[in-house]
């Protein structure tokens, strides 16, 4: 299999990255392995998507961090490569952290995607899916009940008296932009700087507001979605839990949350069955949930990250599931001579 | 029928803009018409879109300018309306006039709109094609020989070979649409300042290198098209000829200017019939080509303009075409109770 994975950049990518964790094991299991930063692509005047790869040299590795580091080094393999030529390209970028002058990085792994699977190369996820979910308006279209109760304005009163409605303590971050980033906790102790809060948010656009789960004070549960169900490895769910750390709400890694082996019960298969429709619509490959109590908290389209995390408490390699999976579409296309659409081939 | 039209900003619509010749053709009409601002929305607690939107009383209007004046008053009618229970919304936000802090402002008709559609609203253009249509891969994604030779990429040196090729002569500009909108004409005498022309560009994203049209010169025809095909009423089509004057650097573009009819040629109605598949295919009602010779220059499928001038030379008022397609989609609505799919209502 000829792989691609498209990263904000080759040289910010760490070795405990799920990205990388694919890209060893692909790499050892004999397939060809190339990166793409957010430049790296060329729409040639001969119609075809060309890149500029990086690749490692050797054919084995026995770590992550060796591995990452020879990507990461000047001995590290350099090519302008035809991406239609390519069996998979995997668009794992974090849109979130391209912002300011970098904020044309975010779309560019979905454009150069698009035009790419015309050419019979499986995009994953599928990047006309992921243009959909470029704003978290995406999760207001899965069904009510799996969702907090909700509202979305640019309207200070109407934020304020939804913040009342739900009790006092609710959530209000961006409509735009994924992760943590401008996530505000109303609290009913802390009326004062409520005002502040939603106009330092609705400077910049759209705000949602969203009832507090109380049930989030215990932290949360990634649960991984692959092609559409929960993935599941050598009878191990990929999942893991995320402890709630001090006054920080943010319970993802990046805040500095603590994990834990993750029990998966019938409320968070349900939850999973449940969003499958409209995951497999949009040709969801590899997706990341996160569960509070019966309703989700977030979906994790563009780089769903843990991997590892789930490995170290299920004692499984969930990496291998993955490439697997990746190797059946490639047979598949074989057999259709690459003639299938895009967003059927992720899930299938 | 209860139309919606969603501006950037009221404040800043014009007496001579296209939407506001639709709005008031349709108000004229006896229509319900409301403008709703970009900011305007709210995504409810029940799950409704709601908007305070604008409408005049209800009586006639001689011309754009007193329709407008009145919209504008403190005589106009100010309401939160219930957008789910709109028939049409239609999308008119220009993303190129929302930078900076208002970048919020380009998706907010794609984000709001993509839930209204649920209610059986018919929302135009349809959403999804806009988001995918933010930058320009949506041209590439149209036929290959209606569109100049053309080159995408960050590479400075991947550009200098292009223009070489080109014998040193070609226009450079921004591929994201909304960054820089800078548009650069390379010439044998300029070719001094090449690296500065490509850095001012690429600072925002990937670059649009083309091939120069020589007959660019003359200017450029805009062809309007509705569901898909040449806006034709009472035997005219829409259509008028931009003339370039002065010594504009901004080759392969139109300059607002000067204006007059236009004879359309085979090679229009090629291009028109070639583009029509996508259109169609991605619900695209109304869009606006700009052809250059045998070539489609740009697409405008966000808010496309001049409807009055192609009325000027051609003497028939096309608004009313327009407004007549769109009666006919809600009739269609109410056959099929709403049940129909934005994508193929679009068109029909």
């Amino acid at each position: 299999m000829r792989l691609g994975l498209f990263v904000n950049d080759v040289m910010t990518e760490f070795a405990a990255y799920t990205t990388t964790r694919l890209a060893l094991t692909a790499t050892n299991r004999g397939d060809e392995v190339w990166y793409f930063s957010a430049p790296d692509f060329t729409y040639g005047v001969d119609e075809k998507i060309h890149a500029h790869g990086t690749s490692v040299a050797k054919k084995k590795y026995n770590s992550q961090s060796a591995y990452l580091a020879d990507l990461q080094s000047p001995q590290a393999v350099k090519q302008t490569v035809v991406i239609d030529d390519f069996d998979v390209l995997m668009l794992r970028s974090d849109p979130s952290i391209d912002t300011g002058s970098r904020v044309w990085a975010q779309t560019a792994g979905i454009s150069f995607g698009r035009a790419a699977m015309r050419r019979g190369v499986v995009v994953l996820n599928d990047p006309e899916g992921l243009l959909k979910a470029m704003n978290k308006m995406y999760f207001q279209h899965f069904p009510e009940e799996v969702r907090p109760q909700t509202l979305i304005s640019r309207n200070r009163d109407d934020i304020k008296s939804f913040i009342a409605e739900v009790g006092g303590n609710a959530v209000i971050k961006p409509l735009s932009g994924s992760g943590g980033t401008g996530v505000f906790m109303a609290t009913v102790d802390d009326r004062s700087n409520i005002n502040q809060m939603i106009d330092t948010l609705i400077r910049d656009g759209y705000v949602i507001a969203q009832e507090y789960l109380t049930a989030a004070s215990e932290g949360d549960t990634r649960l991984f979605m692959m092609n559409g169900r929960p993935l599941r490895h050598r009878g191990k769910y990929a999942a893991f839990r995320r402890l709630r750390l001090g006054e920080d709400l943010r319970s993802n890694i990046h805040a500095g949350g603590k994990k834990a082996k993750a029990e998966i019960t019938e409320a968070h298969l349900r939850l999973a069955e449940i969003v499958r429709p409209k995951l497999v619509q949009d040709g969801m490959f590899l997706v990341g949930l996160d569960i509070v109590g019966d309703k989700l908290m977030e979906i994790n389209v563009f780089s769903p990250g843990g991997l590892g995390s789930a490995q170290q408490f299920e004692k499984v390699n969930f990496n291998d599931a993955v490439i697997n999976a990746l190797h059946r579409k490639v047979a598949y296309m074989s057999y259709y001579h690459r003639n299938f659409a895009n967003v059927e081939m992720a899930m299938l | 029928m209860r139309i919606g039209f969603l501006v950037n900003d009221i404040e800043t619509e014009r007496a001579g803009y296209t939407t506001v010749r639709l709005a008031m053709t349709a108000a004229n009409r006896g229509h319900d018409v409301w403008f709703i601002n970009a900011g305007d929305f709210a995504f409810d607690t029940d799950e409704k879109i709601r908007a305070r939107a604008r409408t005049t009383s209800g009586k006639k209007y001689k011309t754009t300018v007193s329709y407008l004046k009145v919209l504008k008053s403190e005589t106009a009618k100010v309401e939160r309306i219930t957008v789910d229970e709109l028939d049409i919304l239609m999308l008119r936000i220009d993303p190129a006039d929302e930078t900076g802090q208002r970048a919020w402002a380009k998706t907010a008709g794609i984000i709001f709109g993509n839930v209204a559609l649920r209610s059986g609203v018919i929302v135009l253009n349809d959403p999804t094609a806009l988001a995918g249509a933010l930058d320009k891969m949506y041209m590439q994604l149209l036929p290959q020989n209606i569109r100049p030779r053309t080159l995408i990429s960050c590479d400075r040196d991947e550009i200098k070979a292009f223009v070489r090729d080109q014998g040193g002569v070609a226009v450079l500009k921004g591929f994201q649409g909304t960054g820089s909108q800078a548009v650069f004409m390379v010439t044998e005498g300029n070719r001094a300042n090449l690296n500065q022309m490509i850095d001012a560009i690429v600072r925002y994203g990937y670059v649009i290198a083309q091939e120069y049209l020589p007959a660019s010169e003359r200017g450029s025809v805009r062809l309007f098209l509705v569901n898909g095909e040449p806006l034709r009423y009472k035997g005219k089509v829409a259509a008028f000829q931009w003339v370039r004057t002065g010594e504009g650097m901004r080759a392969n573009i139109h300059e607002p200017g000067q204006t007059e009819a236009v004879k359309l040629t085979d090679a229009h109605f090629h291009i028109a019939e070639a583009v029509r598949p996508r259109l169609v295919q991605d619900g695209m009602f109304l869009a606006g080509l700009e052809i250059i010779d045998d070539k489609l220059i740009d697409i405008d499928v966000f808010s496309p303009g001049g409807l009055g001038t192609a009325q000027l030379f051609e003497k028939v008022n096309f608004n009313e075409a327009v407004i007549h397609a769109l009666e006919q989609k809600v009739d269609y609505m109410a056959y099929y109770r709403r049940r129909f799919d934005n994508v193929d209502m679009a068109t029909l």
